[in-house]
């Protein structure tokens, strides 16, 4: 036994080693592979490496320092001073079935804040809790809901698309979890453990008013940097935009006070480095997003690799088979956390109508091939493939309505 | 791998804690929140001088058996310990002591 001991801890180590080590290889063959193959000496594929380091620019200059790093903070707060068990107690097997659904559909803002929790979570509260209905809201809705991914596509692909992401996410999701929970009503007795939700967290260290002001102000500080100027000279959106510095310093000051004040050093502590470790696994996957949705798509008005006319025939206007196709393909693509932003944006500047580019946003995060085969192994083969035919139409459905609203 | 003969050379301790062997999970599918619990609890353990079986699961229908919701989570002897967050170092440590 002792030896056993032994070989579990090496292995443990080992395989990381190993896995860490494909995982370089598999880099290195394929950066190998590009500089081999790729036709560098042709002027369409010159044209689309300029494309590619423009839109990196562009997104260096508009997004990042404003947009991307402050979100990145209140994701990092939010990962460390909500405290989850709050939320959590709704997906217990004991919970309101009506309570459950409408938290299992919004609670992916708070619990969610990278995609790599949703599937995990799903798991739990299919296996051990809420059962099958709020499991799969829960799942429909959590990579569309997080912080990250609601400010990111209201700040590059505008705030309606932003807002309908959220709201077809959310209304959806609880729809999808329903018509799962009718068709695949779980048996009372395969709910065997009363699943007990740990009491683990410390008490409250500050008064509910004090994290409410304090994540509303980093809010605030998020959409007055971010306001955008005004088509008119006059009206009170004008006026806001002229006074938006002053505004934000203000803000930002207070802020600064709260966080000196109300937090001590440890917490401070937590709460940078959390930031930071989202910041260090979300931004080298969005880094190569953008430069892949820059080389095959372009900036919006210019074209790279992908002509824009396979774009508007594949995906242009409002109809049934663009929504469709789109639904589709965004169900079985594979996106990185919050790189469907700069896809979509190329997709759009292509010519792809907004009806299927709302249909792409719902279907492509919520599923993916790899996803898929992780799904099926929770739920079996017959579940999964009606939820995925269910993502499918709701997808399309909700593009129908999008490009239909002016 | 390292036979036990190895590891008996490098840390004779391990065997004599075989009497109340600790088990330490670390539950999360290989995201970085979840590597930084396991550096954290390899820390505590450290500090402690104290050895473990600590293991990572990271199959999803292993990690839905244990009543934690949220990764990463944190199981010592087979009690959640902290979920959907990184528990902080002296925290990691006090529950060691508790479980020892």
């Amino acid at each position: 036994m002792p030896r056993k001991t032994a070989e579990k801890i090496s292995k443990l180590t080992w395989e990381d080693r190993r896995m860490k080590d494909r995982w370089i290889l598999s880099i290195f063959v394929t950066v190998f592979l590009a500089a081999f193959f790729i036709p560098f000496g042709q002027l369409n594929v010159q044209k689309a490496l300029v494309e590619a380091f423009s839109l990196l620019q562009e997104y260096a200059r508009e997004h990042v320092l404003l947009c991307l790093i402050p979100a990145f903070f209140i994701a990092g707060a939010i990962s460390v001073f909500i405290k989850k068990t709050s939320v959590i107690k709704y997906f217990g097997a004991q919970a309101r079935k009506i309570l459950s659904y409408s938290v299992a559909s919004v609670s992916g803002s708070i619990l969610a804040v990278c995609s790599c929790t949703v599937l995990p979570l799903f798991a739990s509260i299919y296996t051990r809790g809420a059962g099958i209905g709020p499991a799969t809201a829960f799942l429909y809705s959590g990579p569309a809901v997080n912080v990250l991914a609601i400010i990111l596509t209201a700040k590059v692909l505008g705030t309606k698309l932003g807002v309908a992401r959220a709201v077809g996410a959310i209304v959806f999701a609880v729809l999808i979890g329903w018509i799962m929970h009718l068709l695949f009503e779980k048996k009372p007795e395969s709910i065997d453990a009363k699943t007990d939700i740990p009491v683990e967290e410390k008490p409250e260290s500050r008064s509910l008013w004090k994290t409410a002001l304090y994540f509303s102000t980093m809010v605030a500080i998020l959409v007055f940097i971010n306001w955008g100027k005004p088509g008119t000279e006059a009206g009170t959106w004008a006026s806001i935009y002229s006074v938006k510095w002053v505004i934000s310093g203000v803000l930002l000051l207070s802020l600064a006070w709260m966080i000196l004040a109300w937090f001590d050093k440890a917490e401070r502590k937590e709460w940078t480095f959390s930031t930071w470790i989202f910041a260090k696994q979300i931004f080298p996957l969005l880094f190569a997003g953008v430069l892949m949705a820059g080389f095959l798509l372009g900036r919006p008005g210019h074209e790279a690799l992908i002509p824009n006319e396979w774009v508007a025939r594949w995906v242009g206007g409002n109809g049934l088979g663009a929504n469709l196709f789109a639904s589709i393909a965004g169900a079985f693509m594979y996106f990185a956390t919050l790189t469907e932003v700069p896809i979509l944006q190329g997709l759009l500047g292509a010519g792809m109508g907004k009806g299927p580019a709302l249909a792409l946003l719902l279907a492509g995060p919520a599923l993916s091939l790899p996803n898929m085969l992780v799904i099926r192994s929770v739920i079996g083969m017959k579940k999964t493939l009606v939820y995925i035919l269910l993502v499918v139409i709701m997808a399309t459905i909700s593009g129908l309505i999008y490009g239909v609203i002016p | 791998m390292a036979s036990s003969h190895e590891y008996k050379y490098l840390n004779p301790d391990i065997f004599s804690l075989r009497r109340h062997k600790m088990e330490i999970r670390i539950l999360g599918t290989g995201c970085p929140r979840c590597n930084e619990v396991e550096k954290r609890t390899m820390n505590a353990l450290a500090e402690l001088s104290m050895a473990a079986d600590v293991q990572k699961v990271k199959d999803i229908n292993e990690i839905a058996k244990y009543s934690a919701f949220g990764t990463p989570g944190l199981v010592i002897n087979g009690k959640v310990k902290s979920s959907g967050r990184i528990p902080s170092l002296e925290e990691i440590k006090t529950w060691i002591q508790q479980e020892k």
